[in-house]
């Protein structure tokens, strides 16, 4: 917040103060003055008109003062020209004319009278009324500071102090403006006391500053009471006194000077002098701003953007950025901007932002190098361009802006630039960028582009930990959570993922929500672990809304509810978690708590299967077939579950079997068949089993079908399958004793050599099938 | 650190599976006929019938009513059904020789379709006496009967004076345990008549323990407390605990949960008019975030292609009342005005949402809109909109314009407006008292209090409820009907009709008068 607001330019005065002198004791009454100005005396007139004017002794009428000016200096009365050039030139009784008004001075000024020269050589110097000229301008000025006209002299050391007509000369300047104010001209004395403030023509001092300050504030000068209250404010030539530096200020502002205005405002802000009043703050920039100063719209602006002293009001925000920006303050286009960027309170105008950006970058406003550096980062009215970003936000971050040192940090981690990453991450870190902090500890832990180095990852999540850096501190839970680079120490962990669980940090909710839910620190309790899991959720953590999900279609920790089950899965799969995109429609497949829906359940299906997730695959497979939810179509149910069954699915190998064996999406094809339901059926599958025996049985064309029909049918008994005992039957008839003890032993080989060692686990267990192998007593007897 | 359980993920069971070994049907009946089906023919009809070829479309139902090619069933819905379009047409003679062609075609289905005929012609009992027939010939048919439509034959049956017939239907459906079409509604009203009826046949104790058997939900329990036809029963129940808040709230809250998971097989409409039940139980119980809560789950869950159903628009009316409740009225009002802010064509189906609308900005101030809501609805949505709907948004109208001081355009629409106040009771109530015409709202009350199917209602409205959310126009209108109870002859109907209650939760809905 800038505070310190100093007047450092002199006062260029050009008119004389109005006329206080009467040159002629008050010693006649009124009425004979009266009397002798009517009667045609010039002196008298001229009294007569200074009396008009000061209002002291008639009721002031700048109209009569006006009138009796011009009798007398229709005679030729000096100093009534003067006076009526004062008249003309600030419109007091006459109708204001700069040139009436020069020419009048120049009358008094051809006639010697020294305020005339002055005043015409103010003229000349402003250019009003008459040419401006500067060689004019010097000698009149000359000639009335001859007879020591202070006006003339405080003139004389402006035109010396800027170089005007003449070659610059700031001791000159402090010589005449020393001699003008040691004259008691306010003025000057204020000027005086700016160059002492700052060292021009004179060497620096503070407490000479403030003398001469103090002298021209006692004549009622606002920027001196200003600058001294400045000077009060910072110790400087006089003993700090932050009360009296805002007392100053404020006699200041209500002399209708709008810099005191804004260190009134600055002063309230900040609580310097005053107690902290953000109102009044608000009420003091908007004093300034209404007198058009450009910092104190763009404060004024701020503070209804921030909502600081006043409701938040984004358009009126940008109403006063708006009228900075146009007084090409740089601060208030690069607001502005972002207003514009964002539709903040306007319209959004991409357009007008980026122009305002590069105007403001252009005024070496360091904010808008970074804001330019995110315009081509993320191609904001523009198309991006990694390497412009990289470029604004280098040069910002040179000027030292923090943000940017992060983000010229990223760009360079994204380039694989891993040593000026580091370097800029580090500046960043230093300058106390959390997030920069947190990148080296992550670079570290993983070991992206550096070896990875757990006690810096450390240190780096410490120096977070110090600051308050939640995803820091959540990382170096993790480290503790799984003894990475210390000693493993869930409790510790547990600590400091409890420390941010209210920051806002979804993994460290997620974290606690795993300790809880596996029980890592000795205490499993699922209530406690749905609890964190749906916090998270609610924030909008994918994981743990997927978590909370399966906590409610399980009843974990809670009753089953379906419905709460559902959104939470939804919530996951709109944020493309996979398992709950596929779990979303199975919710709708199955009218788990709600009713069911085909068609919804196939839209999830279809978003999971682009992933190739497998079981959305085989379902999808299923649903094309059935015709269910969508259009029939053989075609994609078949390449759906080809999909899922190349890919190693069991189910889709079986059913894949059973397109080819019943021609759905292909022509029919028992080998397919076989092929297929044989590597289903080589993962346990019973089904498969069951079908190949069918397949066998009724594929005469291969050798030994009815002994192949056997084996499956065995096989699909052994693994639990209901073999009908029609089918055992038929194949019984078809086959002789040692056919079915081929097919025994066959089946057993192949039950010893895929299925035994998972079915017994290490305990005895034997092959041993459900099925009738009797033969009809007829049959016995052939077959023996 | 995911850890991810993949027992849930399991889905299907492949039904194309077929481990009998039975194989598909190679061979596919063949046939040069062009086949026509039953969807194709209520596809065609339904097509005529929208562009308002209403004969052509009867004809087509007509014509495929006496084709063998059809089931015996597929030809009395289509004969059925000409019946229906030619009663609301006001064809009577095409309706009843279609009726009777159903009926010959098939008895069960054709007095099935004729049911649905139901409110179409004020007296007619032709439809109550095909329902009553289904009840005692075929009574699995009378499930798919919804509660709406049997309250209408109940109606019929009472205004025809045939109480006893009514009683016995109403018995007959309760031995047959009907539980409702469950389409968002709860035979719970029927056994509320049902128990009317025995009460005042003197058979107190079996009126009571229907209703301690089947009464949960609060409206009626409350209408039950007040009407002077259940006095003598009010000791009785009392001592149930039938009448005690948290009692009624929780049965109902229970009532509504198995509700919502026994429509889960009807479908979404089904499914969500429980849920809005759920959601509003929750919220006169004064837990309004978790009202608010399930809100967003219900909504959340209902899949895109089902979001235009009349129920969802329900729900979301009452996240705009929770938001009322939560003294989040500019919310309340935002969220109204993004629900209807669809096209024309969509717009004509949230009609419902757009009079609420209308509503919610002059209670809140903003007259200017309510006026344009209202004037638009009435004179744009004429179609979309029941008498009872445009009522509604003529009080919006009335009592905007009042507030404006357009007294001269408010009392000509009043003054015609009063003529029929059976069109919406409690519209025409609520108008005048914003047109401040006591005299008329006083009458109008003690008429109805007088009147049986009316009184209920009338108690209610004079009852005091809990207030919840800002203090609207409507919460100083009813104030006002504080001043109406001081008055002897109110007092006196009141007391003929029953008794007032103070009740601590609010109202279901505010704005009934």
């Amino acid at each position: 917040m800038k505070n310190l607001i100093l007047v450092c330019a002199a006062i260029l005065s050009f008119a004389a103060p109005a006329p206080t002198i009467s040159a002629h004791a008050f010693d006649r009454t009124i009425e004979d003055v009266r009397e002798d100005a009517e009667g045609g005396d010039a002196q008298s007139q001229y009294d007569l008109g200074v009396y008009y004017q000061e209002g002291q002794i008639l009721p002031r009428s700048y109209f009569e003062a006006a009138k009796w000016y011009q009798r007398a200096a229709d005679q030729g009365y000096a100093e009534a020209y003067n006076n009526l050039g004062v008249l003309y030139q600030n419109g007091l009784g006459v109708r204001r004319d700069a040139a009436k008004a020069a020419e009048n001075y120049r009358l008094a000024a051809e006639a010697g009278n020294d305020m005339g020269q002055a005043n015409l050589g103010g003229m000349y110097l402003g250019g009003m009324g008459i040419e401006q000229d500067y060689a004019l301008a010097l000698e009149w000025s000359q000639k009335a500071a001859e007879q020591g006209q202070p006006l003339a002299l405080h003139n004389l050391g402006y035109m010396h102090q800027e170089g005007l007509g003449i070659p610059k000369d700031t001791q000159a300047a402090f010589g005449y403006y020393k001699q003008a104010a040691e004259a008691g001209y306010a003025q000057s004395q204020f000027n005086l006391a700016v160059l002492f403030h700052y060292g021009t023509g004179v060497d620096q001092s503070f407490e000479e500053a403030a003398v001469w300050y103090e002298k021209a504030a006692e004549k009622g000068v606002p920027a001196a009471k200003n600058n001294l209250g400045v000077l009060y404010r910072n110790g400087t030539g006089v003993p700090a006194d932050h009360v009296k530096a805002f007392e100053l200020y404020d006699e200041a502002a209500n002399l209708g000077y709008a810099l005191a205005w804004q260190n009134v405002a600055a002063a309230y802000l900040n609580g310097t002098g005053v107690d902290k009043d953000l109102g009044a703050a608000f009420r003091a920039y908007t004093e300034g701003a209404k007198l058009g100063l450009a910092e104190a719209q763009y404060r004024l602006g701020e503070m209804y953007s921030l909502g600081n002293g006043v409701r938040q009001d984004k358009r009126r925000a940008a109403t006063w950025y708006k009228k900075a920006a146009a007084q090409n303050h740089a601060s208030a286009k690069n607001d502005l901007a972002a207003l514009y960027l964002n539709g903040d309170g306007i319209d959004q105008d991409i357009e007008t932002a980026v122009k305002l950006f590069e105007e403001a970058a252009a005024l070496d406003h360091v904010s808008a190098f970074y804001n330019l550096g995110i315009v081509w980062s993320n191609g904001y009215g523009v198309t991006a361009n990694q390497h412009q970003a990289r470029s604004w936000f280098l040069q910002a971050a040179r000027a030292g802006h923090i943000a940017a040192q992060y983000e010229v940090g990223l760009k360079e981690a994204e380039a694989g630039n891993t040593d000026a990453a580091i370097e800029w991450y580090t500046k960043a870190s230093e300058n106390g960028h959390g997030n920069a902090t947190y990148n080296l500890g992550v670079m570290y832990h993983f070991g992206s582009g550096v070896e990875q180095d757990l006690p810096k990852a450390r240190a780096y999540y410490e120096k977070g930990l110090q600051a308050g850096h939640a995803l820091s501190i959540n990382n170096l839970g993790h480290m503790y959570m799984q003894g990475q680079g210390v000693e493993k120490d869930i409790g510790k962990a547990k600590e400091l993922f409890l420390s941010i669980a209210d920051s806002g940090n979804t993994q460290a909710l997620y974290n606690l929500g795993h300790i809880s839910e596996t029980g890592l620190d000795g205490n499993q309790d699922f209530a406690s672990a749905l609890k964190w899991y749906e916090k998270a959720a609610r924030l909008g953590n994918k994981d743990s809304q997927f978590r909370a999900a399966v906590f409610f279609y399980n009843g974990a920790g809670t009753e089953k509810n379906f419905v709460r089950a559902l959104y939470w899965f939804k919530q996951a799969a709109l944020q493309g978690h996979l398992e709950g995109i596929y779990n979303t429609g199975h919710m709708y497949d199955a009218g788990l708590g709600v009713p069911v829906d085909n068609q919804e359940a196939v839209k999830w299906f279809l978003k999971a299967a682009e992933q190739n997730y497998l079981l959305a695959l085989v379902n999808l497979g299923v649903y094309y077939q059935n015709g269910s939810g969508v259009e029939q179509d053989h075609t994609k149910a078949f390449d759906y579950t080809k999909r899922a069954a190349d890919l190693g699915h069991p189910q889709a190998m079986h059913n894949l079997g059973y397109f080819y064996e019943s021609g759905v999406g292909t022509p029919v094809n028992f080998q397919g068949a076989k092929t297929w339901y044989e590597q289903a059926a080589s993962t346990g599958n019973a089904n498969s089993m069951l079908r190949l025996g069918w397949v066998y049985e009724s594929d005469e064309t291969a050798t030994d079908h009815w002994i192949a029909a056997m084996k499956w049918y065995l096989l699909a008994s052994q693994q639990g399958a209901e073999v009908p005992p029609e089918r055992v039957n038929t194949v019984k008839q078809a086959l002789t004793g040692p056919d079915i003890d081929l097919a025994y032993g066959m089946a057993e080989a192949y039950w010893v050599e895929n299925f035994k060692a998972q079915a017994c686990a290490g305990a005895a267990c034997s092959f041993a099938p459900k099925l009738n192998l009797l033969k009809p007593i007829a049959q016995q007897g052939n077959a023996s | 650190m995911m850890i991810h359980k993949y027992g849930i993920v399991i889905g299907l069971v492949l039904a194309t599976c077929n481990v009998t070994g039975l194989r598909a049907q190679d061979d596919v009946a063949k046939s040069t006929e062009t086949v026509i089906t039953t969807e194709a023919v209520w596809e065609e009809f339904e097509s005529l019938y929208t562009a308002k070829q209403h004969a052509k479309a009867i004809s087509l139902l007509e014509k495929h009513g006496q084709n063998a090619g059809f089931s015996t069933e597929d030809r009395a819905r289509f004969l059925g059904w000409a019946a229906v379009s030619c009663a609301r047409q006001d064809e009577d003679t095409c309706s009843s020789r279609n009726a009777q062609a159903a009926i010959d075609v098939d008895p069960v289905i054709g007095r099935y379709m004729i049911t649905q005929m139901q409110g179409l012609k004020e007296g007619d009992l032709v439809p109550t006496e095909s329902f009553l027939w289904l009840l005692e010939n075929a009574n699995n048919m009378i499930q798919w009967v919804d509660v709406r439509t049997i309250r209408g034959f109940f109606n019929e049956l009472i205004k025809a004076s045939r109480t006893a017939d009514a009683k016995a239907m109403l018995e007959n459906l309760l031995a047959l345990n009907y539980s409702g079409a469950n389409d968002g509604v709860t035979p719970e009203g029927l056994w509320t008549e049902l128990a009317r009826l025995k009460a005042k046949a003197g058979e107190t104790e079996a009126a009571a323990k229907l209703l301690v058997s089947h009464m949960t939900h609060i409206t009626l329990l409350t209408d039950i407390w007040q009407d002077v036809d259940f006095a003598p029963l009010w000791n009785t129940l009392e001592a149930e605990g039938l009448f005690n808040t948290d009692h009624m709230l929780a049965k109902q809250y229970e009532k509504a949960q198995g509700e919502a998971e026994r429509a889960r097989s009807l479908g979404w409409d089904a499914w969500a008019g429980h849920r809005l039940d759920l959601i509003s139980t929750l919220r006169i119980s004064g837990d309004l975030d978790a009202a608010g809560q399930l809100a967003d789950q219900t909504l959340a869950v209902i899949p895109d292609h089902q979001m235009s159903v009349e129920y969802v628009g329900w729900i979301k009316n009452e996240v705009a009342t929770i938001l009322e409740n939560q003294n989040k009225p500019e919310q309340a009002i935002a969220y109204m005005e993004a629900m209807v802010a669809v096209p024309e064509e969509e717009k004509q189906e949230l009609v419902s949402h757009y009079i609420n609308l209308s509503g919610m900005f002059w209670q809140y101030g903003r007259y200017a809109d309510a006026l344009n809501a209202a004037e638009d609805i009435v004179e744009n949505y004429k179609d979309a909109t029941t008498d009872y709907g445009r009522y509604w948004a003529e009080s919006a109208r009335v009592c905007a314009q009042t507030k404006m001081g357009r007294y001269f355009d408010a009392n000509k629409h009043w003054k015609q407006l009063k003529e029929t106040p059976d069109k919406n009771y409690a519209a025409t109530t609520l108008m005048a008292l914003c047109m401040d015409d006591m005299d008329y709202t006083a009458d109008l009350y003690i008429k109805r209090l007088a009147d049986e199917t009316q009184r209920s209602s009338v108690l209610t409205a004079l009852s005091h409820f809990k207030w919840i959310g800002p203090k609207t126009e409507i919460f100083r209108l009813r104030e006002r009907l504080s001043t109406l109870l001081e008055r002897e002859d109110i007092q006196a109907a009141v007391a003929k009709a029953g008794r007032l209650g103070d009740w601590p939760f609010p109202r279901n809905y505010g704005g009934q008068f």
